[in-house]
């Protein structure tokens, strides 16, 4: 091996300056994919239905020792009666107070405005919890990439070329077209856990490409000499 | 390699076993190095999209058989220079080189290429005619020697020395050229 191939071979982990596009991932999940991916919005369904039996299974749960023996008595006699009669009505005494109440009726009441308000809440919030995921990465990544966008605006560069790095602002802006369309599909299709981790993807590479950028450009300022900075631009990113 | 240190075994043990969220993880904790190798090897953005893809369906394909979870980075390195190899070969045209040349210019090397920027480097290896590129890249990044290059690509081992060094002097001169124009 020559000395070229040598040093190649030793930087050659310090040339991974490519990203793919995020089709890539998408496309290879949709073929390997054996089981059936979940959406958020399921998981938080799955999780809404859940908080709503424990909800239910509290109700009952609690009004068990306030119930005087004859109390219960009444209640395994009115469970046994809608038991008998309407036994596809059983969950009716947490949904409807109104009708046949189990055990002292000034404490009935409390538990079924907790179940309603569960109930309310998971059609209405959905949406928001999963924009608001969004906005969150969003805004905290922004924030960081704006910092890191600034600093290379504002560092000279001397070379005579503008066109030195046009390489990354090429890439950058592809990567922010993606995260444009990807976004657009978000909206489209509602969240899932493949967009979520795209949307994360992306701006990791956005990062990345920031930091390979600040790199590359300290390494060229670094091999021009002062006497020869007669030059300077800065890059508008 | 830093990509082999830094992804969990359980990762991979769980990819092994078909879990899409650790596929995922696998794939994009690669996804940026292998991409890298596919460009230089392919020199066009589209084809090094395909390859990456199909590597990744071998890769996928074959996890469950993979030993060694620790040895994942170098496993998944070559399946993608094969994929590479596989899909290149098919518009690899070997030109005429004159090797004699090629042992004077050796002789003259110098370390020219110490003070360009990696990105340079590398931008200017996709500049490089398909042929000579590939058999650049396998010789000196993927470790690979004549006689590995000959067999891969099917042609004999002058050839492949031959196409290194064409490859050599036009990635110098190409590096050269720019540096002129960006400096004015």
């Amino acid at each position: 091996m020559d000395n070229l191939s040598n040093f190649l071979n030793d930087h050659r982990d310090e040339m991974d300056f490519e990203s793919p596009s995020p089709e890539v991932w998408q496309k290879l999940h949709k073929q390997t994919k054996k089981t059936p991916v979940v959406s958020i919005k399921k998981w938080l369904y799955v999780a809404a239905a859940c908080a709503l039996f424990a909800s239910g299974l509290l109700y009952l749960m609690q009004e068990k020792p306030v119930a005087t023996p004859g109390a219960l008595a009444e209640v395994n006699s009115t469970k046994k009666d809608t038991a008998i009669k309407t036994p596809v009505e059983q969950p009716v005494p947490v949904t409807e107070p109104t009708e046949t109440p189990l055990i002292a009726s000034n404490k009935t009441e409390q538990p079924v405005k907790k179940i309603k308000t569960i109930k309310e809440k998971p059609a209405r919030t959905i949406d928001n919890e999963v924009q608001m995921a969004v906005k969150n990465i969003d805004n905290n990544f922004n924030k960081i990439l704006n910092t890191q966008l600034n600093n290379i605006n504002q560092t000279p560069i001397y070379t005579a070329s503008n066109d030195l790095f046009s390489g990354f602002k090429k890439q950058y802006r592809q990567l922010e077209k993606d995260e444009k369309q990807l976004k657009s599909d978000i909206a489209s299709f509602g969240m899932n856990e493949q967009l979520l981790q795209q949307l994360i993807f992306i701006n990791q590479q956005k990062l990345n490409l920031l930091k390979d950028l600040q790199i590359e450009i300290s390494k060229v300022n670094n091999n021009t000499p002062a006497q020869e900075r007669t030059k300077q631009h800065y890059l508008k990113m | 390699m830093k990509a082999q240190t830094d992804i969990s075994i359980s990762v991979i043990n769980q990819a092994k076993n078909g879990d899409s969220v650790a596929c995922g993880q696998l794939y994009h904790h690669f996804s940026k190095s292998m991409f890298s190798i596919c460009m230089r090897m392919a020199g066009d953005r589209a084809l090094a999209e395909d390859i990456l893809h199909d590597a990744f369906i071998t890769v996928f394909k074959n996890l469950p058989q993979l030993k060694q979870p620790e040895a994942v980075a170098g496993w998944i390195r070559r399946i993608v220079v094969n994929e590479c190899i596989r899909q290149t070969s098919k518009q690899i045209k070997m030109y005429e080189w004159n090797s004699e040349a090629a042992d004077i210019e050796d002789e003259k090397d110098t370390d020219w290429y110490k003070n360009i920027s990696l990105a340079r480097i590398h931008e200017a290896i996709k500049e490089l005619p398909d042929g000579c590129r590939q058999v650049f890249v396998l010789y000196t990044m993927e470790g690979l020697t004549h006689k590995n290059i000959s067999e891969a690509i099917g042609v004999s081992e002058g050839t492949s020395k031959s196409q290194y060094h064409r490859a050599k002097t036009l990635l110098k001169e190409n590096i050269i050229n720019y540096l002129k124009v960006a400096n004015g």
